[in-house]
């Protein structure tokens, strides 16, 4: 009894640091340039093709096709933004909401189709040999594969926490998320800010997809689901606290995993959507978020 | 060094300034007075490029800047303290003014400048890892002109540098800006408090209702009949 409650809390945190680490990029580009990019599910997805491609073509090990990935999808992301996204984040700030909902959702389908063209529209994952390794701790069992995928997880937040307090660029972007025309009177470029921290975001999406693909599996319409699973993320922490995503992701995970266990697995989204709903309506700000 | 000549700036369809013209000279102190949206944040705005005049140009240092990016003409050395102060709260002090050798040719001399800056508000010393919103509204001015300094500006603009501040710390703020400008860095200060303003400026402009109506020395403009009615209450 205890070991199955202590197994479900274990995969629960291991499938809540993925959340975490899906959200952690929509939270960065959305604090900083106040956009919603609703096409970050078809990142996540990009990534996950990225590594699939890798391990199928090369036969490269999906962790070490991050070296690949994060640069990949760091350029995809910088293109998307000089491309499209740039042109709505001079607007104020609602129209540049509305714009760049209106740009993700038509990027969301040509990502999508594009995908299908490039792999169809089956599923796909990546077995790399220990793909069924597990350790096993008092009883509970801890696949490597999403062992692997805690620890880059935490490393990805390490990372971009190290970034952002101690170089000098991640202070720029803190200083123009915190106020875009103080930073500009700064001497700060914002719009290479604003380049750097899409495809920032970006890899940070390829790194969720490459974790994706080899703890679950891919298809080109998985990015939805992502993406809706990262806005949830995002309002649980709040902005502001890059550790608190993480943290929301893990409550997440671990609250889907209890109430599956309990309740059976069609109750474990509905759960998630009520925390959401509870946390929106009691506290706005998030739980790590800072009260204005 | 910074002539304004003849600009037009707009919001959309409402035109804010009609033809204004201004000039700083080096190693002076230029003062533009006025009342509360008369147009004088919006000038500002248009020189730092945050704002773009329908007509008229705008030159530093002899280069045309009508046009060029913020961060550019700040790299040039032409800075300025905003109205809102311009610190960025959720940073600690020492962080903000390590921003503020964000330029690379600023960031070589950036323990020199700290050093400097240091000596001239002991107090940012003493609070260097503090956030800046936990500060005083007069240390937060003071962050805001440190943080300017670090650029090593030939020409500093301060944008209503008393606003919301005790008369004592005010004059506080004004003997910095005097002693700032003995180090041969150009001053123009934009201000609402007139006699103080016109007190320190070697040259003034007065500005009503987006236009330059009057404009003379500050010694000149301080016995003005019109400025001191209008402006004073004498």
């Amino acid at each position: 009894m205890f070991e199955i409650i202590a197994q479900n809390i274990v995969s629960g945190i291991m499938v809540g640091a993925l959340y975490g680490l899906a959200a952690l990029g929509l939270s960065l580009v959305f604090g900083v340039l106040k956009i919603l990019n609703v096409a970050h599910g078809e990142l996540i997805m990009l990534g996950g093709y990225t590594t699939f491609w890798l391990f199928n073509l090369y036969g490269l090990d999906p962790f070490v096709s991050l070296l690949v990935v994060l640069p990949t999808i760091f350029v995809v992301g910088w293109l998307l933004h000089q491309g499209l996204f740039s042109r709505v984040v001079q607007l104020d700030e609602e129209n540049r909401i509305k714009n760049s909902l209106l740009i993700g959702f038509g990027l969301t389908l040509v990502l999508q189709n594009l995908a299908i063209q490039l792999w169809t529209a089956d599923e796909r994952s990546v077995t790399p040999a220990y793909a069924t390794a597990a350790l096993e701790l008092g009883g509970v069992r801890l696949p490597v594969i999403r062992l692997a995928g805690l620890i880059i997880a935490f490393l990805a937040v390490a990372g971009l926490e190290l970034f952002l307090n101690r170089s000098y660029w991640g202070k720029a972007v803190r200083a123009t998320a915190e106020d875009w025309q103080t930073a500009a009177l700064t001497g700060i470029n914002i719009k290479t800010t604003y380049l750097l921290t899409f495809g920032l975001g970006a890899s940070l999406a390829g790194i969720a997809g490459t974790l994706v693909t080899v703890s679950f599996s891919i298809s080109p319409f998985i990015g939805l689901q992502w993406t809706l699973k990262a806005l949830i993320v995002v309002v649980l922490a709040g902005l502001g606290s890059i550790g608190g995503v993480l943290a929301a992701g893990i409550l997440l995970g671990v609250t889907e995993s209890l109430s599956a266990y309990y309740w059976g697995g069609e109750y474990r989204e509905l759960v998630g959507l009520i925390i959401f709903l509870i946390v929106l309506s009691v506290r706005p700000q998030g739980l790590f978020g800072a009260s204005e | 060094m910074l002539h304004i000549s003849r600009i037009d700036v707009a919001y959309g369809d409402l035109q804010v300034l009609w033809d204004v013209s201004l000039e700083v000279g080096p190693k002076s102190v230029v003062a533009m007075v006025g009342p509360n949206g008369a147009g004088k944040t919006t000038t500002l705005r248009a020189v730092m490029g945050l704002l773009r005049p329908a007509q008229g140009r705008i030159t530093f240092m002899g280069q045309d800047i009508t046009q060029t990016p913020t961060h550019e003409i700040v790299n040039m050395g032409l800075c300025l303290v905003p109205e809102w102060r311009g610190t960025f709260s959720t940073l600690t002090v020492l962080e903000n003014l390590e921003l503020g050798a964000f330029p690379k040719a600023a960031r070589a001399k950036k323990t020199e400048s700290m050093q400097r800056v240091f000596e001239i508000f002991p107090i940012l010393a003493e609070r260097q890892s503090q956030r800046a919103g936990t500060l005083s509204g007069g240390q937060r001015q003071m962050l805001a002109i440190g943080r300017a300094l670090m650029l090593q500006p030939k020409l500093l603009i301060l944008d209503e540098p008393s606003l919301g501040l005790a008369p004592l710390i005010v004059d506080d703020i004004f003997k910095v800006i005097k002693q700032i400008s003995t180090e041969g860095i150009s001053i123009l200060v934009v201000e609402q408090n007139v006699n103080m303003a016109l007190e320190i400026a070697q040259y003034a402009y007065v500005i009503e209702t987006g236009r330059i109506v009057q404009h003379d020395t500050g010694a000149k403009l301080l016995t003005d009949e019109r400025v001191r009615s209008a402006y004073m209450g004498i």
